[in-house]
């Protein structure tokens, strides 16, 4: 089964053109190096002024991202997994446990993917400094993840409910970090201990998989009908939208606009983006951090980064349809201009926000002006980029999603690298990914 | 009319058409049948720019495919295989988003009209995400057939749809022919495309091995004493 599900990214990497792969390659060589510098003189700065010795670093470094995983965990096996179409095809056949965990293996570690490249690319630059403690952190790290995969598996195979499920996790974390508290104030030895916790549990785990006969996949993996319960929103009507614009483009703005704000949850993802924006300005606001508006620009920037990036989540934007973009007379710039409207008032209104707490902490009106400037520029190219993706790559949104990551990143590392020229560059990026855009569009 | 001329269309190890040439009249209605992989949604996506990289020519009367192909968007309708549609809007939305883009004059009139035609009256308000297959068949052809364009190609979308939507579909797609249409239609209901089409083409690993007229295949039919399907399944593994 695993084999087979490993098949599919193999197969999906053999179909890549070489210049693909190069790129790929490239990229990631280039991220690699950025990150391994800057660590290791981060790490060289830590372990010579601060104090701090190379195994206490993996320690820190081990525990901060099994925290993450203890977190992630749970909603990955809650919501992801079941909601993957080889579990929705699967689920029909007869599953062994072995099976069973092999699929829960496969998503789990996928959705936990990035936390394990970070967690590799963070522990990287150590091997250089002390390879002992490099390598006594990705064994630590791979053991903990096991471990911490186990009981988040036994935990969701075997729950009454997904409240109970929630309240197991909450219940082990909080177990997890009081030991992790002790075996750190009490004597100095912190991974001894959280390593020794949750062996036990896993011990525990292990046991139980092998008497039990009870790990029911339906339970696992439900029927769509049970978690696909969603609250469309029929009132919204192509004539409760107020027609402002030329024919085509109106109707292709309400298109837009009907299309993404009647799906529950896309609908979920702007309200909780607005409330942790909010949280995260109050949160500085209230805070005393030396540069609080800096912080402020920044968060607020990461958040509308992050937001956008659930465009590439056809749980949230539906891809367009083939024959949609290419059989039907309208032009480029409708559809262009059409989606750009239906986002930007929402970029307005976390400007506004951001604007009220700048003046509600007290900035005279030139740092106002300066730093909403950079926020709203910020924005509009995050959305510039966004929808030249969702254009360019409209019927594969995983691509477009990989590439607006990968140009932001190298947007922000040009600008922040080289003041003079890496703007100019990005500039000319933009207008050239529009120029693709636009050409593809045409073909 | 519909015009290929040397059209050859390759995947990265398959030629998926080998230098086709075919007329599709205008004021028929055309078939294109063939076995699964035979070559005929190539053929047809080709003829809507949605494979745009084929060699030779496709032209629609004196309009170049890679050329004027806004003005073959406008008179052009296309109704493909896949039912990918956008969820969160209503039949009814959709239809009108269609109508809007072609220009459709009195575009409540023509959704009424489809509605009807296709049955799904009562329906046609309610979300796209809530409707089944075969409604979703329903609603892809009748975006095909907003505004009657001129030119109409159904590429295996009429598998699914119920009888009457089919009996009303027929006689339509009868009168439009009549009216100088070009409507081609792609299916594996041998019934339907002996019923319906004339001429019909059979196609089989990229390119097209017989252009039946109905008179013809009528001849065929009681020279060699066999039906359509049998005939078809002849030419099939001869090719």
């Amino acid at each position: 089964m695993l084999g087979y599900l490993l098949r599919q990214p193999c197969n999906a990497w053999k179909e890549l053109g070489l210049l693909h792969k190069i790129e790929i390659i490239f990229l990631c060589a280039i991220l690699l190096a950025f990150f391994f510098g800057r660590l290791y003189s981060l790490y060289v700065q830590w372990l010579t002024s601060e104090g701090l010795n190379a195994f206490l670093l993996v320690d820190y470094l081990v525990q901060g991202f099994i925290l993450l995983i203890f977190i992630n965990g749970p909603f990955i096996l809650l919501y992801l997994v079941p909601r993957q179409n080889n579990i929705i095809f699967l689920r029909s056949q007869p599953l062994s446990k072995n099976h069973f965990f092999q699929l829960c293996v496969y998503f789990y570690t996928k959705y936990q993917f990035i936390t394990i490249a970070l967690f590799i690319g963070a522990v990287l630059p150590l091997f250089l400094l002390d390879p002992c403690a490099g390598g006594l952190g990705l064994v630590l790290f791979v053991t903990y993840y096991l471990l911490v995969f186990l009981i988040q598996t036994i935990f969701v195979s075997s729950r009454p409910s997904n409240g109970h499920f929630l309240m197991y996790n909450v219940l082990l974390l909080g177990v997890y970090l009081i030991v992790l508290i002790i075996g750190y104030y009490v004597f100095f030895a912190p991974f001894l201990f959280t390593i020794l916790f949750l062996l036990l549990a896993g011990v525990i785990a292990m046991a139980l998989i092998k008497k039990m006969d009870w790990i029911h996949p339906e339970l696992v993996f439900p029927l769509k009908s049970k978690w696909d319960k969603q609250s469309v929103s029929g009132l919204l009507d192509f004539t409760s939208l107020p027609k402002l614009l030329p024919a085509q483009i109106q109707v292709l703005f309400n298109k837009e606009v009907l299309g993404l704000w009647r799906n529950p949850s896309y609908r979920r993802l702007k309200i909780i983006t607005l409330v942790v924006f909010l949280l995260l300005l109050l949160l500085i606001q209230l805070s005393t951090l030396p540069d609080r508006h800096m912080w402020m620009t920044i968060l607020a920037a990461a958040a509308i980064w992050i937001h956008y990036s659930h465009y590439f989540s056809e749980k949230y934007v539906q891809a367009e349809p083939h024959w949609f973009m290419k059989t039907l007379p309208f032009r480029f710039y409708q559809l262009w201009t059409s989606k750009f409207l239906a986002e930007f008032l929402f970029i307005m209104l976390l400007l506004l926000c951001f604007w009220i707490f700048l003046l509600a902490s007290g900035l005279d009106l030139s740092g106002q002006l300066h730093l909403t400037g950079l926020f709203f520029l910020f924005a509009t190219v995050v959305l510039v980029i966004v929808l030249n993706f969702q254009i360019l790559f409209f019927d594969d949104p995983r691509w477009s999603g990989l590439a607006y990551h990968v140009t932001i990143i190298f947007i922000l590392f040009l600008s922040i690298s080289d003041f003079l020229v890496g703007p100019l560059i990005s500039l000319f990026l933009l207008g050239f990914f529009y120029y693709k855009t636009y050409r593809s569009f045409r073909t | 009319m519909i015009t290929l001329h040397d059209v050859s269309v390759e995947y990265e190890n398959l030629t998926a058409l080998n230098r086709v040439s075919v007329q599709f009249p205008s004021g028929k209605i055309s078939g294109l049948i063939g076995p699964n992989g035979a070559g005929k949604s190539s053929l047809l996506k080709s003829c809507m720019g949605l494979i745009p990289e084929f060699s030779g020519t496709i032209r629609f009367g004196e309009h170049d495919l890679r050329k004027d192909r806004h003005w073959i968007k406008e008179h052009c309708g296309y109704a493909p295989e896949d039912t990918i549609l956008p969820s969160y809007l209503k039949g009814r939305e959709l239809l009108q988003l269609i109508a809007t883009l072609r220009q459709t004059v009195q575009p409540d009139e023509e959704i009424n009209r489809l509605c009807q035609l296709l049955h799904f009256e009562g329906k046609e308000n309610e979300l796209i995400v809530n409707y089944s297959h075969g409604m979703r068949k329903k609603i892809s052809v009748g975006v095909a057939l907003v505004g009657k364009p001129d030119y109409l190609i159904i590429d295996e979308a009429l598998n699914g749809l119920d009888s009457l939507a089919l009996f009303n579909l027929k006689h339509d797609l009868q009168n439009q022919a009549g009216e100088g249409k070009t409507i081609i239609i792609s299916s594996h209901i041998l019934p339907l495309i002996e019923e319906w089409c004339d001429p019909i083409m059979i196609m089989n690993k990229g390119t097209i091995i017989q252009t039946f007229t109905k008179a013809e295949l009528h001849d065929k039919q009681s020279q060699t004493k066999q039906t359509f399907e049998e005939i078809f399944i002849e030419m099939i593994n001869n090719s």
